[in-house]
């Protein structure tokens, strides 16, 4: 069935009380793949079905749980994945596949893009560190193959964060910030956020931030009424 | 210094039981007084008589708490049932509801198993009383109660979940019952749990009422969405608490988006009915304040806990100057007073913003140090201060008959998934304490001041687009802003211009008129006060 039909199903199936029916796994489940297959989101059924997991433990189904956390992963900045994690209990997290997707997230959450693309275009170099997340950096973008349109959301994503940051940026930077994206594609990204080019196209204007971010002195207002009181009934001082 | 109720009994007849000496102890070894209480108590809960109840709930019952059950249990419901008659078997409930609330609070190391599934069936029946009936049921207790057993029915199921968790909090024969209980799933099982208190919040049409409420611009009747139950105010309320009580137990379980989209429509403002009671607002605040700081909202989250911190200090003096009512119930209250604290101190590390001077000066007074730490990137300073702040979370499926105590896993993981979130952030206090320091910055230098060598310069550009990231608060839900224009979110700020980074800081100007006449006020109040005072010259 296609996504907007299992989506319109089970938005009736999961009112109220009813969320926590157990037999909306398998449904539930399907919808999820529906989202990977038609690169499709919807919050509300990959938190039911992660808190489904969490109360029916006998009904858990590991990859499930991994397609939900990549597809959390494609809408950053939001804080889903986050929201995620937080509904997987600690004795499911033995599993190298979980791991390694939370490392990853942990990567995208600090706008690591240049470990990320690195990773997802091989070119990434484990470290001899005991504490190296990838060892196996074949493994990455074997998970992310079958997601539809991973690479571009992660792409988006990368825009957003740029929009608010930069206010001219160099094309070189933004290509390798964008993956090694081509001309064509840079352009193409540019022009959908709204960035100009300037400068023979070597450089983008993405906004005018200097307009709003300016340093500020808040200084203090004393308004008349205040002292006004004050002023009516000074009295002379003391005197014993 | 307690007051005493003066009960009136003139117009009931039980004088036969009635001898002139009150402390006497009449059969069942149950003291005249507390049976002259309890008959009492019940004639007010049949003639709906809301105030009156309200001092026997609220000041009586801990009164005679104090005076005369201080060693043992109050009697139990059989004796109950003999001294006020028969025919009262919703009171009886009530009564059972207070009796093993005491039970609770009483045994430090919990309550047995057996009474734990029998108060788990008082509350059963206790809500199908009022769930089934065909019409409203003519109840009218006061919100204090009302919330009071709510929370109390959540408090009770956590309390289980702990207690499943952990084999060292029984003995052995209770494991037997215990496998027992889990099989047939009819004892503080999550289902029947979250059955009750959704199926409140639908007998009720609270979440209907509430959202007409909302819709001013349609100045829609919430009386015309709901039907006789949601009209009855018992059941407006309940409803209403019920929705508080489900916040609660989503944020045990993790669930946090969950736990704001059941409250989006209880509004925060003064004429809330959760301000009736103390206890239900801080609740609120807490959990709510607690919800947002997980999904990273920092400025909902410390909008939310310094308003709870502002009402607790504000009633703090008031509550000091009544006599210790509650002598057996958890100061929750107080309790969580702590907890803001430290909760507000993560959310003004990550994201600092100007709070009101009272609590700033609290705060830095408790947590200083520890802010400093943490914006100097100390891990275990967050850990610590989450650890201390946060919830007792729970796992409902977790059981566990013999082995290690694994109660406190769903903390550890929420913990883990929280410290996992700040890692990506801890580059914004540290950047923070750079970027102060200049109004132009080249990104290269930024980058060596860091340490960080031309390889992993684009990682470190990273770390700039997080701090962005969060400090727009990007992809969040965010509500309507204030229109405080003039007082931005964040002190630093900047953009990056091709390689430059431009810095803008906000400074606020030290108050010093305020500060005059503030004082100046003073010293004319102390002025008057010292030529009023008779001073005999030399």
């Amino acid at each position: 069935m296609s996504f907007e039909k299992l989506q319109k199903e089970l938005h009736e199936a999961i009112e109220g009380v009813n969320r926590y029916n157990p037999e909306n796994v398998a449904d539930l489940a399907a919808c999820v793949q529906a989202m990977v297959n038609e690169n499709k989101y919807d919050k509300d059924i990959v938190l039911t079905i992660l808190k489904l997991y969490q109360l029916n433990p006998e009904k858990y189904d590991e990859a499930v749980v991994r397609q939900v956390l990549l597809k959390t992963l494609m809408v950053l900045p939001s804080s889903d994945f986050a929201l995620a994690k937080c509904l997987i209990d600690t004795n499911r997290l033995g599993s190298q596949e979980l791991r390694r997707i939370f490392d990853l997230g942990a990567v995208l959450e600090s706008c690591n893009f240049a470990v990320f693309w690195k990773l997802v275009k091989g070119a990434y170099k484990p470290t001899t560190n005991p504490n190296e997340p990838f060892k196996v950096p074949g493994e990455v973008p074997k998970m992310i193959k079958p997601m539809v349109g991973f690479e571009d959301a992660v792409k988006h994503y990368a825009c957003r964060v740029i929009s608010v940051t930069f206010q001219k940026i160099e094309k070189k930077m933004l290509s390798r910030l964008l993956g090694g994206a081509s001309d064509k594609e840079v352009t193409a990204l540019a022009q959908s956020f709204g960035w100009e080019a300037k400068e023979n196209g070597d450089v983008f204007f993405v906004a005018n931030h200097e307009g709003t971010i300016k340093t500020r002195n808040i200084d203090e207002k004393i308004q008349f009424p205040h002292v006004a009181d004050l002023l009516t009934s000074i009295q002379p001082p003391l005197t014993l | 210094m307690s007051r005493r109720v003066e009960f009136d009994l003139s117009t009931e007849d039980h004088s036969d039981r009635r001898r002139t000496n009150t402390f006497s102890s009449d059969e069942d070894g149950v003291p005249n007084e507390v049976a002259d209480y309890l008959v009492y108590f019940s004639r007010m809960v049949d003639e709906q008589n809301v105030p009156e109840i309200l001092t026997l709930y609220d000041q009586a019952f801990p009164d005679l708490t104090e005076r005369f059950f201080r060693d043992r249990m109050w009697p139990d419901e059989n004796v109950v049932e003999r001294i006020i008659g028969p025919g009262n078997k919703l009171f009886i409930i009530l009564y059972k509801e207070l009796y093993y609330r005491q039970l609770y609070a009483r045994n430090t190391r919990g309550p047995l198993l057996v009474h734990r599934y029998e108060s788990f069936m008082n509350y059963q029946e206790l809500f199908s009383e009022l769930l089934s009936s065909k019409d409203p049921i003519p109840l009218s207790l006061p919100n204090v109660w009302l919330w009071d057993i709510i929370d109390e029915f959540v408090y009770q199921f956590q309390a289980f979940c702990l207690y499943k968790a952990n084999p060292g909090k029984r003995n052995a024969d209770e494991v037997e019952d215990l496998i027992n209980i889990e099989e047939n799933q009819n004892a503080w099982n999550i289902y029947p749990v979250l059955n009750i208190l959704y199926s409140l919040l639908s007998k009720s049409q609270i979440v209907e009422q509430l959202k007409a409420l909302k819709s001013f611009q349609e100045k829609r009747n919430p009386d015309s969405v709901a039907d006789e139950f949601g009209q009855s105010d018992l059941y407006f309320k309940l409803g209403y608490f019920a929705l508080i009580g489900l916040l609660r137990t989503h944020v045990l379980l993790g669930d946090y988006h969950q736990a704001l989209k059941t409250v989006q429509y209880v509004d925060i403002d003064p004429k809330g009915i959760y301000n009736t009671v103390p206890t239900c607002l801080v609740t609120l605040h807490y959990f709510v304040g607690f919800s947002h700081l997980m999904m990273r909202n920092y400025g909902e989250a410390t909008k939310m806990f310094v308003n709870c911190l502002l009402y607790i200090q504000r009633t703090k003096s008031v509550q000091n100057q009544q006599p210790s009512k509650k002598n057996f119930q958890y100061d929750v209250i107080g309790k969580t007073w702590d907890q803001l604290f430290h909760l507000l101190a993560i959310c003004l590390a990550i994201q600092p913003q100007r709070i009101d001077e009272s609590i700033a000066s609290q705060l830095s007074e408790r947590c200083g140090e520890r802010m400093m730490h943490m914006a100097n990137g100390n891990i275990d300073e967050f850990r610590n201060a989450f650890a201390t702040g946060c919830p007792k979370f729970l796992s409902p499926t977790t059981v566990v008959y013999e082995g290690v105590n694994q109660s406190k896993e769903p903390l550890l993981r929420q913990t883990q998934s929280f410290l996992e979130g700040i890692e990506s952030q801890m580059a914004l206090p540290v950047l923070r304490g750079y970027l102060k320091l200049y109004t132009t910055l080249p990104t290269k230098k930024l980058a060596s001041f860091m340490d960080v060598d031309d390889e992993h310069y684009d990682s470190f550009i990273g770390k700039l687009l997080t701090y962005k990231m969060i400090v727009n608060e990007l992809g969040k839900e965010a509500g309507p802003s204030s229109a405080d224009d003039d007082e931005p979110q964040t002190d630093i700020d900047f953009y990056v211009d091709r390689d430059m980074i431009n810095i803008a800081d906000t400074k606020v100007a030290r108050h010093v008129g305020e500060h005059f006449i503030r004082h100046i006020q003073k010293l004319q109040e102390v002025q008057d006060v010292l030529k009023r005072l008779d001073i005999q010259k030399p």
